[in-house]
């Protein structure tokens, strides 16, 4: 098993090298040559204009299930405490595109207790089917418990497709029922389609920390599975009037056979200063200017849902505590968004903070090295900017929400 | 009480970087680190033997190469380390993946796995569950603190959305655990030398007696069709506005595009 | 024939020398358990420098009352001297001593010296305990010792001024001297009976008071006078950036790392606190205790480690313990039944002696050891503790450890993406080694210089320099990692020889011979550490290869078009590229050449230069105690009014311009690089 050049078909045109995403095959003589660090992946196999790269398979007895058997996709609409989340709105409006293309049903795979009310959402989203299971046992997620009844499902009913949304439930028991019923999942998926020759789907996701993206196949077995990443796929619009089929079924777990038991939930226990766990940053340096500006960042961070940080320079002038301090010497931190407010960006800062996903820098200085970090740069004065943006951002989130649970 | 954790080499992905070029990853002399999760859940698996004693064994699957993330964590302070190392391991997916590992977890024994999250190079959060499934093992995933220890049971906190559940679980069991679990303690330098000088296990598929239609390229349903690089990627952009107020409206849109806002 | 008093002196002569070779001996059995090193080697140098330091007095006589000090040696060897006829013609009223005895100039000399040194005590007390500066104890063992001497000479003085009246005023060998004739008239009315009486009580007198020195020596500080020459003899003979010993964990991996404990310090460091002369001049310049912090470097030698080594030695000997890194807890807990004192063998110098605030606030600068008289050397001392506490008990700062990570893992500090080291270089054409071909330079750009947005301006001007001077020369690129310098001075010597070993294979691969860098603390780890390793390379700083090259010629600048506003810059020495290389010149030198420049120099500058406060691992520690280091160096600076701070290392660069921000952020002063100002020349 591994990948193997035939030597007369390869003309050494290199093709395949610049599509190795492990710089594993070079060209020796004129012929394309395997080296110690292929993956097997098999990126080079398609581009080959000559056909000459084969992936060698011990040869299987016979396919593992019948694939044609298998009709359908299924979506796994997650609730919590009688609200779906967002995500599996998502995932049945893209489901119903992809069932469309495959001219097959789209159903909605539902656990909980009680929730029967939620059937009539997911009709509107999409589905023509829901399979309901509905009892006290499946009041939590749990995993032993929603594993056995989506194995059982799958086993009784035979999807082809089956998404999860990439949330940690979704991601631990896709994961258990992938091995249970033997076929391949695709994690945290960003993109989906239907390969137009085969009827496979294309599983698009990113690799290697987002630095490139592979597309995977489950060309074998079945049913193919992928979760895929919340606030990706977009939500259609619902349409109240659809109805569907409501399937009722129960597991065959009884509450002794599972393995865990939800004691308490506990929510929003988020304690106030907590910088690394925090998804937003509001950070001020040397340019506050003196202590008494600091409630501007405080505010803004305060309006954004996040937390106030500070530079090294603040906190050594005294203005703010060392334990706000973000960079070398404080706190390493990767928010999903950073705002530099008066920071110049020396590199006991950078050090600290380069790795948010978007960073924003307020700064008066255009020549300041972290506008040449900055996902956006906002050359001004932090004492007019700040003020105005806080006060933009909490009439926004007055007015916001209703806006965007709709969506486009 | 017997403890493995599994952990995963992986290339510091941070510095995996895109030949503007050639359009491939330059994966030339990217330095080799063991998975941030995975060091995470070494750190649980030492506090946790701290606490209540027990002996940890790190295990990884991998080229031999993957021999240095196992004296890292022989380094933190593992008692033992496997790597099992087979060319027919190679190409093989999370299902293939998990397989092996629960194998090479069967022959080592184990009351209690530990598992990161996810690897920071495939991102899947599979193995993990994948390797207690095949054991038929209890299993909690986002696991951000251990509450306390019973003879046949866990109370442990769970991340979920906006918060944490506390969840019992039986024990065997398998805990995939958050970064929240712990800081990884960073070695001291006499971990560093004795981890030089300790034996590290080494062990082919036959040792753990793993088919070889299970395993590898053989044992992995998904195929990979593709590897491309993506377009869309932030670049820095000075937003310019003839007004301030302007400037704040440019920039919300700017996060509101992000979702952000 | 011997008189009685004569006997009497015998006896009282033996007994002194008995209790003096008895202390001596305890002293000589407390340093031997120490650990063993080699001070042996080179005894021509070591010659040289006995002479330089101790007979000359080399770093006594920079200050006036070292000047004073070196006229009290002198005086007192002259004193030493003169005992031999005082005493053997007191018990021998007719033998002369040959050369000394009957020898005018002698007498001359020593009158002279005593003189001296009399003056010198009386500016000593006066200095001591009425000007009472800092760095002096004020102790009665200080008053004492003052008193004594004073005694010996008094008592010497009456006893000539005796003789000669007795020879009538008249004696050949008292023919220069003017102290003895001076006294001769305090007779005038006595018999030369009574004189005779005076003269022997006296001699009784002086008899006692000198026998009593002798025996005091050995037991206070003044065990210097013996020590310290021995010290000067032994003193290190490597630069003071090669001090730090070589350690190899992984050879050493049974043993303890670091001391942590006192007899695991070598004699020599042991023998450093017995030279040590408490005058307190390593205080006046460490810029750790002026600034505030707990690390006292005079205490630490004369205090706190000789006090803890002479009570635990004597413990250590008693129960005829050479080493107690075996001592187990039972073995300790049963010695300490039978003797209480025995709790002292389970004292850790980290912590219970030496406090660990002290111990993390040394910036390696070197100036204690610079000014130190009797040639101690602190900073070795402080780096093996660091090396205990770091290596063998793991306990340090969190932000150490995560430098320690990132250099692991990311090849700096910072823990900036490994592979954007040479993104600094990108628009300047400047080749990597592995494709430059013949190249005479390798520029090593160092951490700072490839990421440090301040530091990465030096790297730039340094090369369009060179560029333009014609110098062919390569960098490293994403293939340079950190230097180890930090690290090996926070005490990691396994991380830092991780470092220096692939550094090292890389270099010696690439067949590099020649290295300019513009990291002073590089420099130094390259030059003076890694041939430890296996790398011999000829490393320069860039203000040197500069220098150079505008000496030859080959850099030319031109003057600027407009006539520039004048410059006032303030030099400011790095102790590595100062007091560890001895290059003061260079930078002057360069700075000078920018036009309208007027050079201001600072109180404390070249070898007396003030540390900007990062040295020894501290740029990547908190300052939370005293005062931050460099605002204090930056106020020295802004005394001279100047327009520019002219730097020459990356850390100071850092450290200054931080301070600047904060104390004059209005003032528009810059700080700067002599390449920097000269590359806007080209």
């Amino acid at each position: 098993m591994s990948l193997k050049i035939r030597a007369e078909l390869c003309d050494g045109c290199g093709n395949c090298l610049e599509r190795c995403p492990f710089g594993a095959l070079e060209i020796k003589g004129g012929l394309a040559t395997v080296l110690e660090t292929c993956t097997s992946c098999g990126a080079c196999v398609r581009v080959c204009p000559h056909k000459a790269i084969e992936l060698i398979r011990q040869p299987r007895k016979a396919a593992p299930v019948k694939i044609q058997d298998y009709r359908g996709v299924w979506v796994f609409i997650e609730q919590h405490e009688g609200r779906i989340d967002q995500v599996a709105l998502e995932l049945l409006s893209e489901g119903r595109k992809l069932a469309d293309e495959r001219g097959a049903e789209l159903a909605g795979v539902l656990l909980g207790s009680g929730v029967e009310a939620l059937t009539a959402e997911c009709f509107a989203y999409g589905a023509d089917k829901v399979y309901l299971a509905d009892a006290p046992l499946y009041e939590h997620y749990r995993t032993d418990a929603y594993t056995d009844v989506l194995v059982q499902l799958i086993r009784r009913y035979k999807p082809e497709i089956i998404l999860y949304g990439a949330t940690n439930n979704g991601r631990d028991f896709a994961a258990r029922i992938a091995v249970r019923v033997n076929t391949g999942l695709t994690a945290d998926c960003t993109g989906l389609s239907i390969d137009p020759e085969t009827g496979l789907l294309r599983q698009t996701r990113p690799a290697f920390g987002g630095n490139v993206m592979a597309t995977i196949l489950c060309p074998n077995h079945r049913p193919q599975m992928a979760t895929v990443r919340p606030k990706v796929m977009k939500t259609a619009a619902p349409d109240p009037e659809r109805s569907g089929e409501i399937i009722r079924f129960t597991g065959r777990l009884s509450e002794e056979q599972i393995g865990t038991r939800v004691l308490d939930i506990v929510r929003g226990a988020v304690s106030g200063v907590n910088l690394q766990d925090a998804e937003i940053i509001v950070s001020g340096g040397r340019g506050l200017g003196g202590p008494e500006h600091y409630h501007l960042i405080e505010e803004l961070a305060e309006a954004l849902g996040g937390v106030a940080g500070a530079s090294r320079a603040a906190v050594d002038a005294g203005w703010v505590p060392q334990y706000r301090q973000v960079g070398q010497t404080g706190k390493t931190v990767a928010p999903r968004l950073y705002v530099a407010c008066g920071i110049s960006g020396a590199i006991q800062h950078l050090a600290g903070m380069n790795t948010s996903e978007i960073i924003v820098a307020v700064n008066n200085d255009p020549a300041a090295p972290i506008f040449n970090i900055a996902t956006f740069g906002l050359v001004g004065d932090l004492h007019t900017i700040l003020p105005l943006l806080t006060q933009k951002i909490r009439a926004l989130k007055q007015s916001g929400p209703a806006e965007k649970k709709v969506g486009a | 009480m017997r403890i493995v954790v599994c952990v995963k080499q992986v290339p510091d992905t941070t510095e995996v970087k895109i030949d503007p070029v050639k359009n491939t990853l330059i994966r030339d002399g990217v330095p080799s680190i063991v998975n941030p999760f995975d060091e995470c859940a070494v750190e649980a698996a030492l506090r946790f033997r701290e606490e209540h004693g027990g002996r940890v064994t790190a295990l990884s699957m991998g080229p031999p190469q993957a021999e240095t993330a196992l004296r890292k964590c022989l380094a933190m302070g593992a008692d033992a380390a496997v790597l099992i190392s087979d060319r027919a391991f190679a190409g093989a997916d999370t299902l293939a993946t998990s397989f092996a590992l629960a194998r090479a977890v069967a022959k080592i024994g184990a009351d209690l796995i530990f598992c990161g999250k996810m690897a920071i190079d495939g991102d899947t959060a599979q193995v993990g569950p994948g390797i207690a499934e095949h054991l038929s093992l209890t299993q909690v995933t986002n696991v951000q603190k251990i509450k306390e220890v019973h003879a046949d049971h866990l109370l442990v906190e769970r991340v979920c959305d906006g918060g944490y559940e506390l969840v019992r679980a039986k024990t065997p069991a398998l805990l995939a655990v958050e970064k929240t679990v712990g800081e990884p303690r960073y070695p001291s330098v006499r971990g560093s030398v004795l981890a030089q000088q300790t034996e590290i296990t080494k062990w082919s598929a036959a040792d753990i007696e793993a088919p070889e239609e299970k395993i590898g390229l053989n044992g992995s349903p998904t195929q990979v069709m593709q590897i491309f690089t993506p377009e869309t990627q932030l670049h820095s952009e000075m937003l310019e506005a003839p007004s301030e107020d302007a400037l704040c409206d440019l920039l919300i849109g700017k996060l509101r595009q992000a979702e952000i806002l | 024939m011997l008189m009685p008093q004569g006997i009497i002196f015998l006896l009282l002569a033996a007994l002194a020398a008995g209790i003096f070779i008895r202390a001596l001996r305890h002293k000589w059995r407390i340093l031997t358990l120490g650990a063993p090193e080699n001070r042996f080697d080179q005894p021509g140098r070591r010659l040289k420098n006995f002479a330089a330091l101790i007979l000359m007095q080399g770093k006594m006589v920079r200050e006036f009352y070292g000047v004073i000090h070196l006229f009290i040696f002198w005086g007192f060897i002259f004193i030493l001297l003169g005992e031999i006829p005082l005493l053997l013609e007191g018990i021998f009223p007719n033998f002369t001593v040959p050369l000394l005895g009957d020898n005018p100039y002698f007498y001359l000399i020593k009158d002279v010296l005593s003189l001296l040194v009399t003056v010198g005590l009386f500016v000593g007390i006066i200095r001591r305990w009425v000007m009472r500066p800092r760095r002096l104890y004020r102790t009665a063992e200080a008053a004492l010792v003052v008193a004594l001497v004073l005694a010996v000479i008094v008592s010497d003085w009456l006893i000539g001024a005796a003789k000669l009246a007795l020879a009538g005023g008249v004696l050949p060998a008292f023919r220069l001297t003017v102290v003895y004739p001076l006294l001769v008239p305090l007779f005038a009315g006595l018999s030369p009976d009574g004189i005779a009486v005076f003269q022997s009580t006296m001699w009784w007198l002086h008899v006692l008071v000198f026998l009593g020195f002798f025996v005091y020596i050995p037991n206070s500080k003044h065990l210097h006078v013996l020590a310290a020459p021995l010290n000067g003899y032994f003193a290190s003979l490597t630069p003071p950036g090669a001090q730090i010993k070589p350690l190899d964990p992984l050879a050493a991996a049974g043993k303890e790392y670091g001391v942590g404990r006192i007899e695991n310090f070598t004699w020599k460091q042991l023998l450093d606190s017995f030279a040590c002369g408490e005058c307190g001049r390593c205080l006046e310049v460490c810029p750790a205790n002026l600034s505030g912090k707990p690390l006292n470097p005079k205490q630490m030698i004369c205090r706190t480690l000789k006090e803890h080594l002479l009570e635990k030695g004597e413990v250590m000997r008693r129960h005829d313990l050479s080493s107690t890194e075996d001592l187990s807890p039972e073995k300790l807990s049963a010695l300490l039944r039978e003797d209480p004192e025995a709790a002292v063998l389970g004292k850790s110098l980290l912590g219970d002696v030496f406090s660990e605030d002290a111990l993390w606030a040394c910036t390696t600068c070197g100036a204690c050891q610079e000014v130190c008289p009797v040639s101690n050397e602190h900073v070795g001392k402080i780096i093996d503790m660091r090396r205990f506490a770091v290596m063998n008990e793991d306990r340090y700062a969190p932000e150490l450890r995560l430098a320690f990570r990132n250099v692991e893992s990311k090849f700096n500090p910072w823990g900036v993406s490994w592979s954007e080291r040479a993104a600094w270089a990108k628009q300047l054409d400047v080749p990597l080694w592995k494709d430059a071909g013949e190249v005479e330079y390798l520029f090593w750009v160092g951490c700072a210089g490839s990421f440090d947005n301040s530091a990465k301006r030096v790297s730039e001007a340094v090369v369009r320099l060179l560029q333009a001077a014609g110098v062919r020369f390569a960098i490293l690129g994403r293939e340079e990692k950190c230097c180890g310098d930090f690290i090996r001075r926070a005490g990691n010597e396994y991380l830092f020889r991780l470092m220096a070993q692939e550094n090292v294979a890389l270099l010696n691969r690439y067949g590099v011979r020649k290295i300019v860098t513009a990291c002073p603390h590089c420099l130094n780890t390259l030059k003076n550490e890694y041939p430890d390793l296996g790398g011999r390379f000829e490393v320069i700083h860039h203000t040197q290869l500069l220098w150079q090259l505008v000496k030859e010629g080959r850099l030319k600048l031109r003057p600027p078009e407009t006539t520039a506003p004048a410059r006032r810059i303030a030099v400011h020495d790095s102790c590595y590229l100062g007091r560890c290389q001895n290059e003061y010149e260079a930078p002057r030198a360069l700075l000078s050449m920018i036009p309208g420049t007027q050079i201001l120099e600072m109180e404390r500058r070249k070898d007396r230069s003030f540390c900007c406060g990062a040295g020894g691992a501290r740029m990547w520690l908190e300052e939370h105690l005293g005062e931050r280091i460099n605002l204090m160096r930056v106020r020295q600076a802004l005394e001279t009014e100047p327009t520019t701070i002219g730097v020459n290392c990356p850390y100071c660069l850092t450290m200054m311009e931080d301070g600047v921000k904060d104390l004059a952020p209005d003032r528009g002063v810059e700080v700067a690089d002599p390449a920097v100002l000269l590359a806007q020349l080209l």
